[in-house]
């Protein structure tokens, strides 16, 4: 990719998600990850984006039809993620804190593109429930440079029997 | 990096930090690829030799 601003194409992939949802394929979808956080926090690197769907169809195996109409569409399959112009996309379904972040997700418009994006009080929930050394970094980066609804990340918390990592 | 200076990158537009996160990943594959090849050219080329010999005798490949 010749072109800085084109070296992480969102556009393309939040593009694609509306399609999912016209199509029927999804119900509804947030970016959530890494990429996420970045919209409440300082750049940090990255090498996929995460977007968190709602099935259409909980009792298909949602992922099989996505990956198929994305592959007509020209993405490639490379592991566990679908490729669009090299940048590697995860789709994953969501299921209860995520789906409850999908439904609570803060509505933007990305280069024209209308989208969701998780909101940093589920971020940090989702990260305290995974724990990895990075899931708390994230939640030490939020927590410092975001607005964070106290009380609202205190109900997450408490309702999905979460605690945050001691200081 | 100060705290005061995180933040102010924290408030920057969503497409800029975009921007910012497409040259932190060149820059990190740059080095990358510049500490690889660092690595091939400090390694002398007899011991490569050495060592694949040594691999192909452990491997009984070599009389």
């Amino acid at each position: 990719m010749s072109d800085e601003a084109s070296a992480i194409p969102l556009a393309d992939v939040l593009r694609a998600a509306n399609e999912l949802v016209s199509v029927g394929l999804i119900k509804d979808f947030a970016l959530g990850g890494a990429l996420a956080a970045i919209y409440y926090t300082e750049p940090v690197t990255t090498y996929d984006a995460d977007i968190i769907f709602v099935a259409s169809d909980k009792t298909l195996s949602a992922g099989i039809p996505i990956y198929s109409y994305l592959q007509s569409k020209g993405w490639r399959v490379e592991r566990e993620h679908l490729l669009i112009k090299d940048f590697p996309v995860q789709f994953l379904a969501a299921s209860g804190l995520t789906e409850e972040a999908v439904c609570e997700a803060r509505q933007i418009q990305y280069q024209g593109v209308p989208a969701k994006v998780f909101r940093p009080e589920y971020i940090i929930a989702i990260a305290a429930s995974v724990g990895r050394h990075k899931d708390l970094a994230r939640i030490e980066q939020l927590m410092s440079q975001a607005k964070i609804d106290k009380p609202l990340l205190d109900d997450i918390l408490r309702r999905y029997n979460l605690n945050l990592p001691k200081q | 990096m100060k705290p005061e200076f995180r933040r102010d990158l924290a408030q920057l537009p969503f497409e800029e930090k975009i921007r910012k996160v497409a040259e932190l990943i060149r820059l990190s594959r740059k080095v990358k690829a510049d500490r690889l090849g660092e690595d091939s050219q400090n390694y002398p080329q007899s011991e490569i030799r050495d060592h694949a010999t040594l691999r192909q005798t452990t491997n009984g490949e070599t009389k």
